[in-house]
């Protein structure tokens, strides 16, 4: 009987441990004096010998209650991180060597205003929550450097505070599951490999193109380096203080068949994606129908945003294949 | 990030008030300096002028450590450090950029604020290191934003820390090991603060001089007493033997036996002196014994002394009892007198007469001083080598050092074994606190001779020539017209307004308050300590008992007091919770009900305790309906047979 109650007792309490370890990893608050903790602590030995010294109660009474001010705040720092948790964490879409962005909810499961969250990737970026409401988020925007092309884990995120007195500092670790992907950067030449003419003079043809097609006005959109300043729709900047370029739908919109034998000369690999990379770009923001075709990988003919994207990751993807260089 | 000082109005108030709280105890310059600090940053933040560069801060430093050096030839003393700190602390104002700069200058603001408590502990320190406490710390609060701002219910979120620290501050204070200091021989105590009181003789004039003095020397709470009138108290300080006919000193060394008597006049009580730099202690004539956490000497002659000067305010308890018998083991020590002019000695003739009882010639001698009509007068003139003669015949008014010294030359003179004796006599009492305090002002000179049974016998010559002195104490005595001096008479109180009463009463509540704190922090010491430790094992157990309960009961409170208006939502979450330890979490996409399904699925032996809860969240969610006391029954049941599945049926 006894036995029977032992093992029933080990069993859970066994299983019970084996069960929590993973659950706390990704919550489990740590907690470390700061510098002027540290000095805090200091000052409060020399008060205390002090008061030792000169056999002062007064000192005595003054130095214990900072000292139990700072016990407290040990436990307020703790607190205030510890039912704060990231619910979301997304990367929004990123070329190769330019700032990505993470977007982050930080959501505070507590019932009490929390302050001042330090959330960052690296210690230089760090983005400071001044307070978040009970139950709720809080959006904010991190930025998480460069990258390369390729896929890439999403990265730990650290969680900070300091609050309320700077004595101590807690943090927290959160290792999101999944990954992100970086494209190619978009580099090389902006003349579209379908019209032989110059590139200015293309934008004019693209122009004439548009005045003579019966092509449906579809709306606006940013202007872009590689636009003609005569796209610029000037009413809409004078209504609106932007600069924007009107878009067409029509009938018969360009296509663009985008090869990878079409960067046949350029030497270098990655460049030759960041050429398909802004062409895909460019075809993208004039409405132009295009398909990409790469080794081993295709994108039929289309356009949106859908589609871009499609193209762009199997950019991103697409590995170096000796035998394909040969 | 950069900062601005006056943005943080509360580093503004924590600084100034802590610099000029500390700036009381330094030279002016210290205050005047503040000052400019305080401009400078101020019309500097504003742009109207420029604020000084590291390398100017930085000299300033250097040669304010020069100058602090130079002034008290040390940095380690309570004044040379703390008067050095302040200055860093000014200056570091004036520097005053980032978060960093203002972390450093709260970690010095906390030092200098306890060093004032070498300076003084009296109770209105109290409140004011609370304001500083609560305006520093709140600085820290505000500077985590740039523009120093406080967040929404930051006064009250540190008040409720604050009253959250009391318990360990209150537990560390009675529990941290006491240790008697005075072994460590530390130099946190100036010596460079004046000495106070007596020296170790008087001269014509020195007492006088005492008696301008409002400085208080020590406060006396009477514990145990048979009635004292005012008039009996004299607290005994040293014994004057010798004299060379101008001034009185302590001469050789004599010794008193004492005769133990039991007698009802036993006086219980407590002395709280100030430091005064001195080593003699005043306690009740005549003192049986005292004790302190200082170690005490007792002389030959019956006095006390400390071994080291007194530089912090220590406390005494001292037993006296008024009508104890000395007597001297050799009289011829309280003979000796220079030798006289012949008027004097023509004068003794005549007092002492063809008696020899030694009390009939000291009748004699008071008679004498009552008849011509000597005056009891702070201002007795100048006195010279002769000043005897001149105060017999001439002057005939003097204060008391006047009227003892003479005393005991002419009782010597006529072979009345005599001595001057000096202490405090009275003191003011506070009759809320029942204490005495004891001011300069209070210091005084009388006699003892020796009677006809060989005993010393105390007698204060002032008394016969002014008794009001010691019935109304020196302060109110003065005030007297000097032609009434010599009468008894009461004050009248009818005349005074009703701002001094209010004021005189609420002076005396304030007195006896800090009276009592300060006792109370000097009382705490390693033997008050021992007798709590000692007192404490008896009571523990029940306690500790009663704590545990208490406490249990009061969590069990809280929680069906925060339960109370949900509680299937409460089940459904340790639902969610136990789950989620079996890594079966709710994914966001699952509502309730599938969630449990896949539950049930997975232990279909437990379907209904799943469902049970479940039903009664989602009914009680989202139809809103009330949860009955069956159920609530029901629902804990099937938890708890949730919750003792084990792992081996998770793997089924």
């Amino acid at each position: 009987m006894e036995s029977a109650w032992r093992n029933r007792f080990f069993e859970r309490s066994k299983s019970r441990f084996k069960d929590l370890i993973p659950i706390q990893k990704n919550n489990k608050v740590y907690i470390i004096p700061t510098v002027f903790g540290v000095f805090f602590s200091c000052i409060l030995l020399v008060m205390l010998y002090a008061a030792f010294a000169s056999g002062n109660n007064f000192l005595y009474l003054y130095t214990f209650f900072l000292t139990s001010l700072g016990v407290s705040s040990l436990w307020l720092t703790h607190i205030n991180l510890s039912k704060i948790r990231i619910d979301h964490f997304e990367v929004e879409e990123v070329f190769a060597e330019n700032q990505a962005l993470a977007l982050v909810h930080v959501y505070n499961s507590s019932s009490k205003i929390r302050h001042y969250i330090e959330v960052f990737n690296s210690p230089q970026k760090s983005f400071v929550i001044p307070e978040i409401a009970p139950h709720s988020f809080y959006q904010i925007h991190i930025d998480l450097g460069t990258y390369k092309r390729g896929v890439h884990a999403l990265p730990a995120l650290r969680l900070n505070t300091t609050f309320p007195f700077f004595l101590l500092k807690s943090w927290k670790t959160h290792r999101p599951e999944g990954d992100f992907i970086v494209f190619p950067k978009r580099e090389g030449s902006s003349k579209l490999p379908f019209l032989k003419i110059e590139h200015e003079t293309s934008k004019n043809q693209t122009l004439k193109l548009i005045k003579n097609s019966n092509l449906d006005f579809f709306g606006h959109r940013r202007f872009d380096p590689s636009d003609s300043i005569r796209q610029v729709d000037w009413k809409a900047y004078a209504r609106t203080n932007k600069i924007l370029v009107k878009e067409y739908q029509g009938n018969d919109p360009q296509e663009i068949k985008l090869d990878w034998q079409m960067t046949s000369k350029i030497q270098d690999f990655e460049s030759r994606l960041s050429q398909l990379a802004l062409w895909i770009e460019i075809a993208e923001s004039k409405g132009f129908f295009y398909s990409l075709s790469l080794p081993k990988m295709s994108c039929p003919i289309s356009r949106g945003r859908h589609h871009y994207l499609n193209c762009l990751k199997s950019l991103a993807l697409f590995k170096k294949d000796p035998a394909i260089e040969a | 990030m950069k900062l601005e000082f006056y943005k943080n109005t509360h580093l503004v108030i924590a600084s100034l008030g802590s610099l000029f709280l500390l700036g009381l105890e330094f030279p002016y310059w210290f205050l005047s300096m503040i000052s400019v600090v305080f401009i400078w940053r101020y019309f500097g933040e504003k742009k109207v002028i420029l604020l000084p560069s590291a390398w100017i801060t930085n000299s300033l430093a250097l040669i304010l450590f020069v100058a602090v050096l130079a002034g008290y030839k040390t940095l380690f003393d309570r004044d040379s450090s703390s008067l050095f700190f302040s200055c860093l602390c000014a200056l570091k104002i004036l520097e005053y950029k980032n978060r960093r700069d203002h972390l450093f200058i709260v970690l010095l603001l906390m030092l200098l604020i306890s060093s004032k408590f070498l300076f003084s502990i009296d109770i209105w320190i109290l409140p004011v290191t609370l304001w500083l406490i609560y305006h520093l710390w709140l600085s820290l609060i505000s500077c985590h934003s740039e523009k120093s701002t406080l967040p929404s219910a930051s006064k009250i979120y540190f008040l409720k820390i604050a009253l959250l620290s009391l318990p360990l501050t209150i537990a560390l204070y009675f529990m941290f090991p006491r240790l008697n200091s005075y072994l460590l021989n530390s130099n946190l105590s100036s010596r460079g603060s004046a000495v106070t009181g007596f020296g170790n003789e008087i001269r014509p004039g020195s007492i006088s001089q005492l008696a301008q003095s409002q400085e208080l020397i020590f406060r006396a709470e009477i514990i145990k007493s048979v009635y004292i009138d005012r008039q009996q108290l004299y607290w005994r300080g040293l014994v004057l033997r010798s004299t060379d006919g101008f001034r009185w000193y302590q001469g050789p060394p004599a010794k008193d036996i004492t005769l133990v008597q039991n007698s009802p006049e036993f006086v219980d009580y407590k002395m709280t002196v100030e430091p005064n730099q001195q080593k003699w202690l005043f306690p009740l004539d005549r003192p049986l014994q005292m004790t302190s956490s200082l170690p005490l000497l007792r002389t030959r002659d019956g006095l006390y002394q400390t071994s080291v000067s007194i530089d912090h305010r220590t406390s005494f308890r001292a037993q006296s009892n008024l009508s104890l018998t000395l007597r001297p083991e050799d009289e011829k020590n309280y003979l000796k007198i220079p030798i006289q002019s012949p008027r004097i000695l023509k004068l003794i003739e005549a007092l002492k007469g063809k008696s020899l009882a030694r009390e009939k010639i000291v009748q004699n001698i008071k008679n004498y001083f009552v008849d011509q009509n000597f005056l009891y007068t702070l201002s007795a003139g100048e006195m010279n080598e002769h000043s005897l003669d001149d105060f017999l015949f001439k002057a005939k008014k003097g204060y008391c050092e006047h009227f003892s010294s003479s005393f005991a030359i002419l009782a010597r003179a006529a072979g009345v074994p005599a001595r001057v004796v000096i202490g405090y006599q009275g003191g003011e009492f506070n009759s809320i606190g029942n204490f005495y305090t004891v001011r300069a002002q209070d210091a005084h000179a009388w006699n003892e001779y020796v009677n006809d049974r060989g005993d010393w016998v105390p007698i204060d010559l002032v008394d016969v020539v002014a008794p009001v002195r010691t019935a109304l104490g020196t302060a109110e005595f003065l005030k007297l017209p000097e032609n009434l001096r010599g009468l008894i008479m009461k004050r009248n109180s009818s005349d005074e307004s009703f701002l001094f009463v209010a004021y005189d009463y609420l002076s005396t509540y304030m007195d006896s308050l800090n009276f009592y704190w300060t006792q109370w922090l000097l009382d705490f010491n390693l033997d008050r300590q021992s007798e709590l430790f000692e007192s404490l094992p008896a009571a523990s157990p029940v306690f500790l008992i009663l704590f545990i309960i208490f406490i249990f009961i009061g969590f069990k409170i809280r929680f069906y007091w925060t339960h109370r208006n949900n509680w299937p939502q409460y089940f459904y979450k340790q639902l969610l919770n136990w789950a989620n330890k079996r890594h079966l979490a709710k994914k966001p996409s699952e509502g309730p009900s599938n969630f449990v399904q896949r539950l049930q699925e997975k232990w279909p032996a437990n379907s209904d305790d799943f469902g049970v809860i479940v039903q009664n969240y989602v009914n009680f969610t989202f139809a809103d309906i009330p949860l009955s006391l069956r159920d609530l029954k029901n629902i804990r049941e099937s938890l708890r047979r949730i919750e003792s599945i084990t792992n081996s049926d998770t793997y089924q």
